[in-house]
C-alpha cells in the first residue's frame, strides 16, 4: 500500500504540490487525473523516490522510498518519455534492470516480446515512438515489480497495443497483484482499466475514490417544470453544477442516486431523467466547480 | 554508512562495475590509443632513431635513452594525458547528470546513490589505468627489447605508475566535483576550470593588484605559494624542480617535502571526493540542466570571475590611459562578468541583468578593496614592525657589492645580530617616513623620486617575528645616497659580513673544485680567463692551465680575509678581476649539476691584497696575464669620446644594455642624441685611459660607486697584432672624472 502524508514539494517559487494526502491499495489499479500543470508528473517522481519532497511523508508498504532500495525494487517508472541507452536496444536494457531487479524476469521478457513481435537486438532509436512505448511496457512488467508507475504510457498506443496493455496489465493485478498507477489526460483510457481514481489540481488532491462509486455517486439531471427554478430549490442536493434554461433545469449533482430522485421528484417535475455520467465528465465538471473550464479561455 | 551498509545496496556488485565498464568501452580505446602513440610507439620511434655511431657504442646509447625516458623526460605526456582524461571522462560519465530524463531514470532505479557514486567515479578510474597500464607495460617491453632489461629502473617505474595515479585522481577529484556542481556541459567545463585554477587565478591576480597598488608589496615572495594552489601548475612546478634535481626527486617521495606534498595532493584529493560524494546526496534530480545546482556557489563563482576579469582588464586600462581608466575598466569589466554569468546561470540573455543586488554588493567589494589600497588606508607601506617585535630580518645584500653575495638556501641571509637589526630597520623607517621607494606612475607619479639621482638599490626585507611569522616589504629604487651613512655603517660591520658572505666565510677548501680568474681591466676582446681544475672533481673542459690544489686554497683564504677587511671605502673603485668559484656540495650519487655543485662569484678590488697576492703568484707562473698590451696607449691610435644627450636617453647604460630604443651601440644613436669627438694625442689618449674604466668593470660596480652617465668611448688601435681597428669593447668613466 502507497500513502501519502502532507505532501509538498516546490521548484523554486512554483508550488507544484501542496499538502497532498492520499492512499493507493495493493492490487488495484489507480488512474492519477488531473489538469494540466497539476502536478501529476511530480507526484509520480515524488512517489518513485526520484524527487525528494519538501515536507510531508510517502510510505511503500510502510517505508519511506526516498534512496530506500529495498522499496525501489518493488517499483518501476515509466515516465513520459522514457530513457535508454544511446544506441542501446531493448535486449541492453533488459540485462541492466536484470542487474538491479532481482524480480527480473527473462521468460517474462521474451514471452512479452514475442506477443509485442519486437526486435530485441535493434536499437531503440530506430523503433517508431509507439514501439518504443511497447518496448518499455515490455521490461517494465518483465521486471515484475509490485507498483508500476505509468506517466502517459497509453500516448502514441495504438487501440490495439492499447487494448492489449491494458489485457496485461489487468492480468498482472490478478496474478501477481500488481498496482499500477496511471496517470493520463485520456479519461476514457482510464476508465476502462482503473478501479479507482485521483484528482489532482493545482498541486493538491480534490479526491481519491473508487471508480464506480464516483460514477454511482455522480448524476446529471434535466428536469422540466411548470415555473422556473433556481438552485435554491433543490436544497438537500450537492450540487456541482447548475444550469437553467427557463423551465428547464440542467445539474449535475453528487449523491446517492435514489436519494437524488426523491428530492427531484418532491418538486414535482413534469418531466426528469437522471444519467450517470463518463469519468470525461465527472473531470470537467470538477474542474469548472474549481473554476478551470473552458469559458475562461474565451475572450 | 558502514561498509556493510554498503555491500548491502545494489549495484556495488562487482557484476553493476562491469556492466558500467563494458558500456565505456569506447572511452578505455580513446585512451588507449591516446597512451599508445604517446608512450611505446613515440619510444620505439626515438629509439629506432638512433642509429648513427659505432656499433659499439649503439647499446650504451639505448641504455641511455631508455634510461632517460623512464625516469622522467618520455612519461611527462602520460601525466598531462591522465590529468585532461579525468577532466573528459568526469565530463562523460556524468553526463546524465545534465539532462532531466536520464537523471529521472538513473535516480529511479534501485540503486542507491552512493552505490552510483562510487561506482561512476571507480569506473573512470579503471578507464584510465586499464590502458594505460597495457601500454606502460608495452611501453617497458619496447624500452627491454632495445636497451636490456637491466636498463629499466623498476623503482622509476612503480614511483611513477603512483604519481601518475596520484594527479590523475587530483584531477578527477576536482572534475567529479565540479560534475556534482553543474548541470550543462559548459558549467561543469568551467567549473573544473575555476576549480583547477580558480583559487590559484583569484590570489594572483590579488598579488598582481596589490603590487600595483601597494608600492611595498613583495609579490615575488607571494607568487611563490601561489603556485601550489593550482594542480596543473603544482605539477608543473613538480616537473621542473624533478627536472633538475633529477634523481633527488625520487628520495623526496619517501622523505622530507617529498612526503608533505604527497600529503597535501592525497588530502585535496580525498576532501574534494568527499564534498562530491556529499552534494550528489544533496543535489536535485529535478534540476538536471540547470546551470549551477547549488544557489551559494553562484555568487562564488561569479566573484571569482569578477575580481580576476576586471582586475587584469583594469589594469589594462591603467598601462595605456592611467588611473582614471583603471576605474572605467574595473566597473565595465565587473558589469560585463556580471552580465556573462547571469547569462550562463540562468540559460537567457535576457537574464544579463538579473541579481543586481549581487553586482552593487560585488561593485562596492571591489571599489573598495582597491579605494582602499589605493590610499593605504591601513597603513601597509609605512609599516616597519618595532625592534621588540623581530628577532631576525632576512634580506639579500648583494646589490652593495654586485656578484657578491650568493647565498644559497632558505635560511641565507637571516640577520641576527641586534645592531644588524637596528641598522636595517633604521634603513627601513628612514624610506617609509621619506616615502623613498618606487610607486606606480600610473597611479601616484614618480615626483618623490625625481631630483635624486643617484644609484638605486631594490630592497626587499621579511621581518621575522619572534614568533617565526614573517611580514614581506619590498623597497623598489631605493637611492643610495640617502642611506649612504647606514649602509656604510651596515657594510663595515663583521656580524654582516659574516651573513652576507657567509657562502664564502663558511666555504670548504676541500670542496672547491674549480676556479676561474677574470681580469677585467685588461681584456678588450673577450674573456681572457684563466681557469683551474682541481683534483677533485672530473670537468670536461679543456685541460689547459692546470693548477696545484694550494693555489686553490690560497685563493679561497685570501678572498675570506679580503672580504673581511673589506670597506666601503674600497668599493669606491672599479674592480679589477671578477674570480668564479665551483663547489661541490651534494654525494658522489647526485648526477645532477644544478645540486651537486654551486657557482659563485666575487669581485676583486684594489684593496684585496691578500687576493692580489694570489694573483700575482699565478702570473709569475706565467699562466695569467696580468697585463694587456692593448690597453698600453701607444697601441691606441684614437679615442672617441662620445656624450650623449641623457635628457632624452636617460643614461648611457640605456644604450650599453639595449634598452633605450633597442639600441646597444652607441654608434646606433640619431645624430642629435649625441656629440663625438676624436682624440689622437698619445698624451691626451694616456690621460684619458688613466681615468676611464671598461663595460664590465662598470657593469661590476657596487652600488656606492656609479658612472658618468653621458660619456662612452670608443678604441681605435693602431698596431695590435690581430685586432680590427674598431673597438669591440669601449670604455666609460667613474662618476665625478673629469676629461
Amino acid at each position: 500500500m502507497i500513502r501519502v502524508e502532507n505532501l509538498s514539494k516546490s521548484f523554486s517559487k512554483i508550488k507544484a504540490l501542496d499538502n497532498v494526502t492520499a492512499e493507493i491499495k495493493e492490487g488495484s489499479i489507480f488512474g492519477l487525473i488531473g489538469s494540466n500543470g497539476a502536478g501529476k508528473s511530480t507526484f509520480m517522481r515524488l512517489l518513485c523516490g526520484i524527487y525528494r519532497s519538501d515536507s510531508g511523508e510517502i510510505l511503500i508498504d510502510g517505508e519511506n522510498v526516498y534512496e530506500n532500495v529495498k522499496v525501489k525494487e518493488k517499483i518501476f517508472y515509466i515516465s513520459d518519455d522514457q530513457y535508454y541507452f544511446h544506441n542501446g536496444s531493448m535486449d541492453d536494457l533488459a540485462k541492466y534492470y536484470n542487474l538491479l531487479y532481482p524480480t527480473f524476469s527473462f521468460e517474462e521478457y521474451q514471452r512479452l516480446r514475442e506477443i509485442f513481435k519486437l526486435d530485441g537486438k535493434r536499437k531503440l532509436s530506430t523503433f517508431s515512438k509507439g514501439m518504443q512505448k511497447q518496448a518499455h511496457i515490455i521490461l517494465a512488467l518483465a521486471c515484475r515489480t509490485e507498483y508500476l508507475f505509468c506517466d502517459e504510457t497509453f500516448d502514441g498506443l495504438d487501440p490495439v497495443m492499447r487494448q492489449t496493455v491494458k489485457k496485461l496489465l489487468a492480468q498482472a493485478v490478478v496474478e501477481r497483484n500488481l498496482t499500477p498507477i496511471i496517470a493520463s489526460h485520456n479519461l476514457r483510457e482510464l476508465e476502462d482499466i482503473c478501479d479507482h481514481v485521483g484528482l489532482l489540481h493545482e498541486g493538491g488532491i480534490v479526491f481519491t475514490q473508487e471508480v464506480d462509486n464516483l460514477r454511482l455517486n455522480t448524476h446529471k439531471i434535466q428536469c422540466a417544470f411548470t415555473s422556473p427554478k433556481s438552485r435554491e430549490d433543490f436544497k438537500g442536493l450537492d450540487i456541482l453544477t447548475y444550469e437553467n434554461r427557463g423551465s428547464l433545469a440542467m445539474m449535475i449533482v453528487r449523491g446517492d442516486r435514489e436519494k437524488t430522485e426523491r428530492i427531484v421528484e418532491k418538486l414535482q417535475p413534469l418531466y426528469s431523467e437522471i444519467v450517470p455520467l463518463t469519468l470525461e465528465e465527472i473531470f470537467i465538471t470538477e474542474m469548472e466547480v474549481r473554476g478551470y473550464d473552458s469559458e475562461r479561455f474565451k475572450n | 554508512m558502514t561498509a556493510k551498509d554498503l555491500k548491502t545496496k545494489r549495484g556495488l556488485s562487482f557484476k553493476y562495475f562491469s556492466h558500467s565498464l563494458r558500456s565505456y568501452w569506447w572511452l578505455g580505446v580513446i585512451a588507449g590509443i591516446v597512451y599508445g602513440i604517446a608512450g611505446p610507439l613515440v619510444l620505439w620511434m626515438g629509439l629506432a632513431s638512433i642509429n648513427n655511431g659505432a656499433a659499439e657504442v649503439l647499446p650504451m646509447r639505448y641504455i641511455q635513452a631508455v634510461n632517460e625516458w623512464f625516469h622522467m623526460v618520455g612519461l611527462i605526456s602520460y601525466y598531462i594525458i591522465a590529468m585532461f582524461l579525468a577532466v573528459v571522462f568526469a565530463l562523460v560519465i556524468w553526463s546524465y547528470l545534465h539532462s532531466k530524463k536520464q537523471s529521472n531514470f538513473y535516480h529511479s532505479m534501485p540503486i542507491s546513490r552512493t552505490a552510483l557514486f562510487i561506482n561512476n567515479t571507480l569506473v573512470g578510474i579503471a578507464i584510465n589505468f586499464i590502458p594505460l597500464i597495457i601500454m606502460y607495460g608495452l611501453m617497458i617491453l619496447v624500452g627491454i627489447s632495445y636497451a636490456g632489461a637491466s636498463a629499466i629502473n623498476w623503482g622509476w617505474i612503480v614511483v611513477h605508475l603512483l604519481r601518475m595515479f596520484l594527479f590523475f585522481m587530483l584531477s578527477y577529484s576536482l572534475a567529479v566535483l565540479a560534475a556534482q556542481l553543474t548541470g550543462t556541459v559548459l558549467t561543469q567545463l568551467g567549473m573544473s576550470a575555476v576549480l583547477h585554477f580558480g583559487l590559484m587565478a583569484f590570489l594572483a591576480v590579488g598579488i598582481l593588484a596589490m603590487q600595483t597598488f601597494l608600492s611595498t608589496f613583495d609579490g615575488n615572495a607571494a607568487f611563490d605559494k601561489v603556485w601550489y594552489l593550482s594542480p596543473l601548475t603544482n605539477f608543473v612546478y613538480w616537473v621542473s624542480t624533478e627536472q633538475s634535481v633529477r634523481l633527488e626527486g625520487l628520495y623526496q617521495t619517501v622523505d622530507g617535502l617529498g612526503v608533505k606534498w604527497t600529503l597535501t595532493i592525497l588530502v585535496i584529493t580525498i576532501a574534494a571526493f568527499a564534498l562530491a560524494f556529499y552534494a550528489y546526496q544533496k543535489r536535485h534530480s529535478e534540476k538536471a540542466g540547470q546551470a549551477l545546482l547549488f544557489d551559494f556557489t553562484k555568487p562564488i563563482v561569479e566573484f571569482i570571475l569578477m575580481f580576476c576579469i576586471a582586475t587584469l582588464a583594469a589594469n589594462a586600462f591603467l598601462e595605456i590611459s592611467g588611473k582614471f581608466f583603471f576605474l572605467v575598466g574595473l566597473v565595465l569589466f565587473a558589469v560585463l562578468t556580471h552580465m556573462f554569468c547571469q547569462v550562463i546561470f540562468n540559460k537567457d540573455f535576457k537574464a544579463m541583468f538579473a541579481a543586481k543586488k549581487y553586482l552593487i554588493g560585488f561593485l562596492a567589494i571591489l571599489l573598495l578593496f582597491f579605494g582602499g589600497m589605493y590610499t593605504d588606508i591601513l597603513g601597509y607601506n609605512d609599516y616597519v614592525p618595532a625592534s621588540e617585535k623581530i628577532s631576525a630580518i632576512k634580506i639579500d645584500l648583494s646589490e652593495f657589492d654586485r656578484y657578491g653575495n650568493n647565498n644559497y638556501g632558505e635560511d641565507a641571509n637571516i640577520y641576527t645580530d641586534g645592531n644588524d637589526i637596528e641598522l636595517l630597520l633604521s634603513i627601513a623607517n628612514q624610506i617609509t617616513d621619506k616615502g623613498y621607494y618606487w610607486r606606480n606612475s600610473r597611479l601616484y607619479g614618480n615626483e618623490l623620486l625625481e631630483g635624486m639621482d643617484s644609484e638605486r638599490v631594490t630592497l626587499a626585507y621579511t621581518y621575522i617575528t619572534s614568533s617565526g611569522r614573517e611580514i614581506h616589504r619590498s623597497y623598489n629604487s631605493v637611492p643610495i645616497d640617502a642611506f649612504k651613512a647606514d649602509f656604510t655603517a651596515l657594510y663595515n660591520r663583521d656580524s654582516f659580513k659574516q651573513v652576507n658572505y657567509a657562502w664564502l666565510i663558511n666555504a670548504k677548501v676541500r670542496e672547491l673544485s674549480y676556479f676561474g680568474v677574470d681580469s677585467l681591466n685588461r681584456t678588450i676582446y673577450q674573456q681572457r680567463e684563466v681557469s683551474a681544475k682541481l683534483p677533485y672533481d672530473y670537468r670536461w673542459e679543456n685541460d689547459n692551465n692546470q693548477f696545484q690544489a694550494h693555489y686553490g686554497e690560497e685563493l679561497l683564504n685570501a678572498l675570506k680575509q679580503d672580504i673581511m677587511n673589506r670597506k666601503t671605502s674600497d668599493l669606491l673603485e672599479a674592480p679589477l678581476y671578477s674570480i668564479s668559484l665551483e663547489f661541490k656540495v651534494s654525494p658522489e650519487d647526485d648526477y645532477s649539476y644544478n645540486t651537486r655543485y654551486r657557482y659563485y662569484d666575487v669581485s676583486v678590488y684594489p684593496s684585496d691584497t691578500f687576493t692580489l697576492e694570489v694573483l700575482a703568484q699565478l702570473e709569475a707562473e706565467g699562466l695569467f696575464v696580468t697585463t694587456d698590451y692593448a690597453y698600453l696607449a701607444e697601441n691606441i691610435g684614437s679615442l672617441d669620446i662620445y656624450q650623449v644627450d641623457i635628457e632624452r636617453v636617460g643614461s648611457i647604460k640605456n644604450v650599453l644594455y639595449g634598452s633605450y630604443q633597442y639600441k646597444d651601440d652607441v654608434t646606433e644613436l640619431e645624430p642629435s642624441l649625441v656629440k663625438m669627438q676624436t682624440v689622437t694625442d698619445k698624451a691626451e689618449i694616456a690621460r684619458v685611459l688613466a681615468l676611464a674604466i671598461n663595460e664590465r668593470q662598470a657593469e661590476r660596480m657596487s652600488v656606492f660607486k656609479d658612472i658618468r652617465e653621458d660619456i662612452f668611448i670608443g678604441l681605435t688601435f693602431s698596431n695590435v697584432v690581430g685586432s680590427s681597428s674598431r673597438w669591440d669593447m669601449g670604455l666609460v668613466l667613474p662618476s665625478g672624472a673629469e676629461i
